[in-house]
């Protein structure tokens, strides 16, 4: 018996209420493991163009061979078509659902149909439920999860939920779990809300098999925290977590500032992680297995911020929620971060398209007829509140704003496009790429669009100097490749990617050591890496199936042509010669043709024939 | 983790650990149970069946799940909250120190959990002594049990 799996996958038809159980294909599982890997098999198959809000989607929710094990840190991951990009959609989220999902009994949870009423799933081991949510509906993701344990009467069982952002379709609504927890990007909160799912509660109360309890115990007591100990990052993980980016990007002048018109912030003071930890953070917490806890539960005690409770914010809602939109006091970025989690709202795209819709207003692109008189001006926090809740409810100007910049600006039209920072639909998180060309060759390839979470080479360049270019193009798309494939293991894996870096500095050695203590299987280091291409390729022919390729993997207008104003990156724009350059190495290490699309060879060697008919 | 699987040797299972952790996250809580060792045993006085015994060695309570009813005579009377079921077999479960050497122990990387002496048989977490155990429920260490590795 393979330990690690479950073995089971579990369909729900949320149309007829009925549910069957599926045997887990190990042939497959050793191809692509699970997480975003296997789900992006199941969403495959699920077949082309299938319209995101139609009964016909499907949700996959994954865990994989590592989840709520020892180890590090469990996530899970929900994969679906995206309604805002209309690309593959994986979303990732840690807390605690990712293992109870696993002691439940199941490796993925596959949701399809749509509920005729408002309703919540209950998944009690082999239990499986639809059940009302008729009182939930309108409520805020906090109330929902509490509400939804005191009726279960188990404190103990896990929920994911959505907010009123999900019900009212924001093409970037999020799903919450865990009250702190956010599978945040590119709408999956909004498909959530279209089947009419307000959320999932489950309970598990079953055993995972290992196949060598005892080494994988001793990886993670013996060399694992010897790796940690020596880690450059260790400490600051677990006294910053994600906040101490706040020390990096503004030295490389890459944090978006007031709609990324700059990437230096002008009172980073405010906002950074020491400012943070000494105003806010009272506890550290840890996400389920983690020994690295990287989570900062903060207290709001002054101004407009204060009763504010939360874990958070981290980095990238500093960020958008920060200094994109002129605001320079953690405190109320905070605040800004707890009503997006009450929302439903991921906090990346919500701060860009409000940054987005502040610089329209202060060129005249947006006036004070189309806002209902509102004036939107960078640095007013009351202002950002307002928004957030007025997208989540698509209330006046929110209708607008809750499609996310690209749609917006097709509808302000004049010269608005340019203003919008995006990639295929996807709003940019906070690393600006004028800074880092790297990141801009990252963006233009990641799976779901505008998206950090496949690669961030933003400071490598600049420290190897010899091997990458900063503000070039060479070896950038090495290292992109490199720095993606270490991620499709992880998040097949499916583990918490900072854990393994940036606490014990992991390597796919290591992985494949879990690998054989958990699942029992000898995956080498070259098979880890083949399954990494697999993967990556799989999904990309899924997105070429929907229509994208070279033409689509492009940067927004601001990197190209506005130069940032000042910083050690000032005057920089992302060359289009560079862009081009790396993105054809690219395609070429991927074995993709020069329109980025998978060759016939490429996907023998990888054991994909039969999709190859897809997309001839 | 730790627990179940050093008791199984091959399973993975929060609900078959004998220590867990509750957690109430609004506030951020967290409050790990696990037994105290208790000179006066009032869950072995309890027990009805016989199925407490008091291990000579480490002069313990510890629980022969084979004469154990499920009566939760025991759950009632322990002041700890420490005594778990068993979700298959519906037996009592309490930590037994895995014989002298607390597993736990070894694997909480913040040392949230000591064990001064087997005798005195003191997990500080059960007294509170658990500040720097940043996690909740079902953790590494309690074992019931961006960028971050979340999505932002
Ligand atoms: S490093 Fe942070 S995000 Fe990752 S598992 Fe640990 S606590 Fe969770
Ligand atoms: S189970 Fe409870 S009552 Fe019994 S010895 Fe332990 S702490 Fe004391
Ligand atoms: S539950 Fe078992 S151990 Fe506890 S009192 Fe009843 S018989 Fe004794």
């Amino acid at each position: 018996m393979v330990g690690g799996f479950t073995g089971q996958i579990l369909n729900v038809d949320l149309s007829t209420g009925k549910h069957k159980v599926e045997a887990l294909d190990f042939q497959l599982a050793r191809k692509y493991l699970g997480g975003r890997g296997y789900a992006a098999y199941l969403l495959y198959r699920n077949g082309a163009h299938v319209e995101p809000f139609s009964p016909e989607s499907v949700i996959v929710l994954s865990t994989g061979p590592l989840t709520g094990l020892p180890g590090t840190g469990s996530k899970f991951v929900m994969v679906t078509r995206s309604p805002q990009t209309g690309l593959f959609l994986d979303s990732y989220s840690g807390g605690h659902m990712s293992a109870e999902i696993k002691y439940a009994g199941y490796d993925h949870i596959v949701i399809g149909g749509r509920c005729d009423r408002p309703s919540y799933l209950w998944i009690d081991d082999g239990r499986i439920e639809i059940r009302s949510a008729a009182h939930l509906w309108g409520k805020s993701s906090y109330d929902t999860e509490t509400t939804i344990k005191k009726e279960l009467g188990d404190p103990a069982v896990r929920v994911m939920s959505i907010g009123p952002g999900g019900e009212n379709g924001v093409l970037y609504a999020c799903v919450s779990t865990d009250y702190y927890h956010q599978a945040g990007r590119g709408g999956m909160g909004a498909v959530m809300g279209s089947k009419n799912l307000k959320a999932i509660a489950i309970r598990g109360s079953q055993g995972v098999k290992v196949a060598d309890g005892q080494a994988l115990l001793n990886l993670m007591r013996n060399e694992m925290e010897e790796a940690f100990e020596q880690s450059e990052f260790g400490a600051n993980r677990i006294r910053y977590g994600t906040t101490y980016t706040t020390v990096s990007t503004p030295v490389l002048g890459i944090m978006p500032t007031r709609n990324f018109q700059s990437g230096v912030p002008e009172n980073i003071e405010g906002l950074n992680c020491f400012t943070m930890r000494e105003k806010l953070v009272v506890k550290d917490k840890a996400c389920f297995g983690c020994q690295i806890p990287c989570l900062k539960y903060s207290v709001v005690t002054y101004g407009d911020g204060a009763g504010t409770k939360l874990v958070g914010p981290e980095y990238e809602t500093i960020a958008l929620l920060g200094s994109n939109v002129g605001v320079y006091d953690i405190g109320l970025v905070a605040k800004a971060n707890l009503l997006c989690d009450l929302n439903g709202l991921d906090t990346i795209s919500t701060g860009n398209t409000i940054g987005f819709a502040m610089e329209c207003y202060e060129k005249g692109l947006l006036t004070k007829e189309d806002t209902g008189g509102l004036e939107l001006k960078f640095g007013d926090h009351n202002m950002v509140f307002t928004l957030i809740d007025k997208i989540a409810h698509r209330d006046g100007i929110g209708d607008l704003l809750a499609d996310g910049v690209m749609r917006a600006a097709e509808k302000i039209g004049k010269n608005s496009s340019n203003y919008a920072v995006h990639v295929k639909g996807m709003e940019i998180p906070a690393y600006d790429p004028r800074g880092a060309y790297a990141m801009g060759l990252a963006y233009a390839t990641a799976s779901r669009g505008g998206c950090h979470r496949r690669a961030k080479p933003v400071e490598v360049p600049r420290l190897s100097a010899d091997q990458y270019s900063q503000f070039g193009s060479r070896g950038n798309a090495t290292l992109v490749k490199r720095l993606q494939d270490f991620r499709e293991v992880v998040h097949s894996a499916l583990v918490c990617d900072p854990a393994l870096r940036f606490g014990f500095e992991a390597t796919l050695g290591t992985m494949s050591r879990l690998f054989k203590y958990t699942t029992g299987w000898d995956m080498s280091e070259d098979e880890l890496r083949t399954l990494a291409d697999r993967v990556d390729t799989l999904i990309r022919v899924f997105n070429v199936r929907e229509g994208f390729d070279r033409k689509d993997d492009r940067l927004p207008a601001r990197f190209l042509k506005d130069p940032l104003p000042s910083g050690p990156a000032k005057g920089k724009v992302v060359d289009a010669e560079s862009m081009e350059t790396m993105l054809t190495e690219y395609y070429t290490l991927r074995g993709w043709d020069d329109r980025g699309v998978p060759t016939r060879d490429t996907l023998h060697r990888l054991g994909l024939d039969e999709i190859a008919g897809d997309i001839a | 983790m730790t627990c179940s699987l050093t008791h199984s040797k091959t399973v993975v299972n929060p609900r078959m650990a004998r220590i867990h952790i509750s957690s109430d996250a609004l506030e951020a809580m967290d409050s790990p149970a696990v037994c105290q060792q208790c000179e006066d045993h009032p869950c072995m006085d309890a027990c009805p069946t016989g199925a407490m015994v008091i291990d000579e060695q480490l002069g313990i309570v510890v629980v022969h799940p084979e004469d154990c009813t499920g009566c939760r005579a025991c759950e009632a009377v322990c002041p700890y909250a420490a005594i778990f079921f068993d979700p298959e077999k519906d037996t009592a479960l309490k930590c037994d120190l895995c014989g002298g050497t607390p597993e736990c122990v070894k694997t909480c990387r913040l040392h949230a959990l000591t064990f001064p002496t087997a005798k005195e048989a003191v997990i500080a977490a059960g007294t509170g002594g658990a500040e720097d155990c940043g996690n909740g429920e079902d953790c590494g260490c309690g074992d019931s049990g961006e960028e971050g590795g979340d999505d932002r």
